[in-house]
């Protein structure tokens, strides 16, 4: 599985992926709420074992799967 | 132990600890001299106490029972596994950080052994168990009336987490079926004890960990400067308490110095109504929203929850931040949850 797809299988097992694709907005749908949102910063750390900065956590960062996937292979060389 | 320290759960051993001599060969049928005491008395400060014990489960508790202690011990580990596994089991059930709890057992080998997978925990012998308990990280400032009922708000945590377990939907279908009320009102003099007892007990989700004394918070109360709010949670399992609190300073910008939420409520969205009602506040009265946020090695949860509910930093010296709220409008308030409010607001 490439970084995205990874990404999305989280949603799907958190049993939240109905209907969302890579470019869904996620923090202005009810796909984040803010207890997700802490889920998910948590589950990019794990998943990908990297630390994110207090500037990384952002909502642009964090706008869509995209955005989330692209924030990820910035930290692990571009690879995915 | 650094000054700051107190303790929160106390995690007891049986043999040799609580009571006398080994269970399996034959002991066990007193308890040790001051430990129904302790017991006790931890109890009525709001200390919740558990067991983590090397003994067959069933006679252990069945001597419990009939000792009258069982019901003080919140999800006890009783089984012949590592005591540091019993031990982790039960802050990970509660909630609380090792550095908050206390392990008590007359073994040095069990001490160590804890104390090895979990460096930050409180290890004592519990030789004189009235002097234990008469240590400083022991005492409590005062008891409140939500101390008074921890045991069984925690005890309602491990059924509703056990109801979380068995529940095949998403986290926020689960949170809908608790049928969670949370009122929102303003600070009163009776609740001030509450006030000082979140605002030291809190850790992880608090947003600046600014502590006022007794007078100060008296006085902003009666200040028109401020917006002082507190917020009490129930749901189907039960009355959690008070569990948050939010306080905004009015001046050109509304200002949020204070953002409270009891750990034991972790997970139930009551920081995001609270940091939500603050930006209906803020739309209201016309004026910008800020928040003070001063960062420690506990919480970044709450850091992560401003910054995904749109705050952006405006100003930043070291650890102190100074965050912007930079959406057009209020953010949305939950739909598993009911708000009461005052004012409607």
């Amino acid at each position: 599985m490439d970084t995205k797809e990874r990404i999305y299988q989280f949603f799907v097992d958190k049993k939240k992926a109905e209907g969302l694709t890579y470019d869904t907005e996620l923090l202005k749908s009810r796909y984040i709420n803010s207890l997700f949102a802490l889920q998910i910063v948590m589950f990019v750390e794990k998943e990908f074992g990297v630390k994110l900065g207090r500037r990384e956590i952002s909502t642009e960062n964090f706008h869509s799967i995209n955005a989330i996937a692209a924030l990820v292979e910035s930290h692990l060389g571009g690879n995915g | 132990m650094a000054d700051s320290v107190r303790i929160k759960l106390v995690v007891w051993d049986l043999d040799n600890t609580l009571w006398e001599g080994v269970l399996a060969e034959g002991g066990g049928k007193d308890l040790r001299p001051g430990a129904r005491e302790a017991v006790l008395e931890l109890d009525r400060r709001g200390i919740v106490q558990s067991v983590a014990s090397k003994n067959d489960e069933r006679p252990a508790l069945a001597r419990l029972r009939e000792l009258g202690l069982e019901e003080y011990f919140l999800c006890p580990q009783i089984s012949w596994d590592p005591k540091s596994a019993g031990v982790a089991a039960i802050l990970s059930a509660l909630n609380i950080k090792p550095e908050a709890a206390a392990f008590v057992d007359d073994a040095a080998f069990e001490r160590d052994e804890v104390r090895h997978v979990l460096p930050r925990i409180n290890a004592y012998d519990g030789a004189a168990l009235s002097e234990l308990i008469a240590r400083p990280e022991f005492q409590v400032p005062f008891i409140t009336a939500d101390a008074a009922h921890r045991r069984e708000m925690y005890r309602a945590d491990l059924d509703r987490q056990q109801a979380e377990r068995a529940f095949e939907g998403s986290a926020d279908d689960f949170l809908a079926t608790l049928g969670m009320e949370l009122d929102i009102s303003p600070v009163t003099e009776e609740d001030i004890k509450r006030v000082e007892e979140l605002t030291v007990r809190t850790h992880q989700l608090n947003s600046t960990g600014y502590t006022y004394g007794y007078d100060e918070l008296v006085s902003m109360i009666r200040d028109p400067g401020y917006i002082f709010l507190i917020c009490g949670l129930r749901d189907k399992y039960g009355d959690s308490g008070k569990v948050g609190l939010l306080l905004l300073e009015r001046g050109e910008a509304l200002r949020v110095k204070l953002l409270i939420v009891s750990c034991r409520v972790m997970s139930r969205g009551i920081g995001s109504v609270l940091l939500a009602c603050a930006t209906h506040i803020a739309h209201r009265l016309q004026k910008p929203l800020l928040a003070e946020f001063l960062e420690t090695e506990h919480n970044r949860i709450m850091y992560i929850t401003y910054k995904l509910a749109g705050f952006e930093e405006a100003e930043e010296n070291g650890n102190a931040l100074l965050l912007r709220y930079t959406q057009p409008d209020p953010l949305p308030l939950p739909d598993y949850i009911r708000i009461t409010a005052p004012e409607g607001k």
